[in-house]
């Protein structure tokens, strides 16, 4: 028994990785999802957005690279479709350079998508670009952008994306600064979020909600208690529930299964090799005893 | 007289910037916005020597030859080639320059994060022993956590919350604090000519 137990501890790690990717590939491939708990950093994130008016849009600031998509990209989808579904129009930009190209598809998609179901539906309305969405890319210079949006948002964008002066598309007539939005929501991998609340949310009282990777979560749970963030989404996780919370079963609750597998995976392990350790560790000291 | 010109400069800077974030003069405020335009001007600078101390470091390799001198010389080229089909052909949604991102970088950053489920997981199994009594409290939290993210039991999922929401604030409110007052003091240091070695030399 106890030579099970050594060789367990010197197990090749091959093995391991080979049961995370078996769990993560079934679990993707597999037709199932799985229901997720509602924490209240997501309840507050759903309920800040879900508060805004069609009137003042919704800034989406998508800070995020390739690496954290698969985590970031679900909360940016799953916040257009919640903006865009409650009539509110959205401004989309990022703050990070690996950003404009992923930003600008993720707003494509997602309107035409949705106008694809409008279509089904037999509805006449569409999100168009320019009047329910503009997209501003990305600009250098992170907190001269954030402070600059507060005073005029032509002096950090005087284009959009595709190079339209902003007074030349409809959904900007009346928009200059932050008095004229009713929130943002900062998407990112990055410690941006933080310049947002710093820059924007607390000198010009205006609620900024975060979605960030799991890993980099924990940091933001102090300024989600002292109000500074309105609402937090954490990981896969945090997207799921707020998938949930839309009613839009996306990439994130499928995930979720496979993450669901890998967790259970680590504990095994963790839980059968400490099992091991306290067996040999046992055994040695009877032997040391004995002599 | 070197070193006393940008002193001054960074005082009258460091002292205006601080203070104008208090003071709602118009006059203030259009100089700060002027600020603030420079400092833009100041990071695309800092890009392009950024950009040159890249090819320093990795050109002096190559023509050296180090070990593994190969990787810096696909380092030097795909800087190369990304800039030209860049600027010659566009960023547009059909451009070469798109298809590169979307076709080689967005999947091979990819790649990489994603290496990270393995290697944690392996490295989970190896370093979370119950050795001593801090270990086990890290090793009982890191289970709580990790099934509480993903198990759809309400008392797991609540006492997830509660290590995140309670310890884990605590902890990372304290290092925040020291951040921040570090941040203050440095700045400080700087304004009032302390600390000079950004000048360079001391």
């Amino acid at each position: 028994m106890s030579s099970f137990f050594e060789k367990f501890l010197k197990i090749d790690r091959r093995w391991i990785f080979l049961a995370v990717g078996l769990a993560v590939v079934i679990a993707l491939v597999a037709p199932c999802q799985m229901s997720t708990t509602i924490t209240p950093p997501v309840q507050i994130f759903h309920d800040v957005v879900a508060a805004a008016t069609p009137d003042k849009p919704l800034i989406v600031s998508m800070d995020v690279g390739p690496s954290t998509l698969p985590e970031l990209e679900p909360m940016i989808k799953a916040t257009l479709r919640h903006a865009f579904g409650n009539n509110v129009k959205v401004i989309g930009l990022s703050l990070l350079i690996t950003g404009p190209s992923i930003g600008e598809r993720l707003l494509v998609d997602t309107a035409a998508e949705m106008n694809a179901e409008f279509e089904a539906a037999g509805e006449e309305r569409r999100i168009i670009q320019g009047e329910e969405w503009v997209f501003l890319g990305y600009k250098l210079g992170l907190t001269p952008v954030i402070i600059d949006m507060g005073e005029e948002i032509r002096n950090a964008f005087r284009v959009d994306y595709y190079g339209t002066y902003l007074d030349d598309l409809p959904m900007m007539q009346n928009v200059h600064n932050y008095d004229d939005m009713s929130s943002i929501v900062t998407i990112s991998g990055t410690a941006i979020p933080e310049s947002w609340v710093a820059f924007a949310g607390a000198p010009y009282d205006i609620p900024v909600s975060v979605g960030v990777t799991a890993v980099s979560a924990s940091n933001y749970y102090t300024y989600v208690q002292t109000g500074q963030m309105a609402g937090l989404l954490g990981g896969l996780k945090g997207a799921a529930e707020y998938e949930r919370l839309i009613n839009y079963p996306g990439m994130a609750s499928k995930g979720m299964v496979a993450q669901f597998w890998v967790h259970i995976i680590i504990v095994f392990f963790i839980v059968l090799g400490n099992t091991a350790f306290f067996i040999i560790r046992a055994q040695k000291k009877r032997q040391t005893d004995k002599k | 007289m070197r070193r006393q010109i940008p002193l001054a400069i960074a005082l009258v800077a460091g002292l205006f910037g601080a203070l104008s974030y208090f003071i709602q003069d118009p006059t203030v405020q259009d100089i700060r916005e002027q600020l603030l335009a420079w400092l833009r001007l100041i990071g695309a600078f800092a890009i392009g020597i950024g950009i040159v101390s890249f090819l320093r470091n990795h050109g002096k390799k190559v023509t050296r030859q180090v070990s593994g001198w190969a990787f810096n010389a696909v380092a030097i080229a795909s800087f190369l080639a990304m800039s030209t089909i860049g600027l010659f052909g566009g960023i547009s949604d059909s451009s070469l320059f798109r298809k590169m991102f979307d076709f080689a970088q967005v999947p091979m950053e990819a790649t990489m994060f994603s290496l990270l489920a393995f290697f944690i997981a392996s490295a989970a199994f190896r370093a979370f022993r119950a050795r001593t009594k801090e270990a086990t409290l890290l090793l009982l939290a890191a289970v709580v956590v990790m099934l509480g993210r993903v198990a759809n039991i309400d008392w797991l999922s609540q006492a997830t919350e509660w290590i995140l929401a309670v310890p884990n604030t605590a902890a990372a409110r304290g290092i925040t604090i020291g951040v921040g007052l570090g941040i203050v003091a440095t700045a400080l240091k700087i304004v009032l000519g302390i600390e000079r070695s950004y000048l360079g030399g001391e």
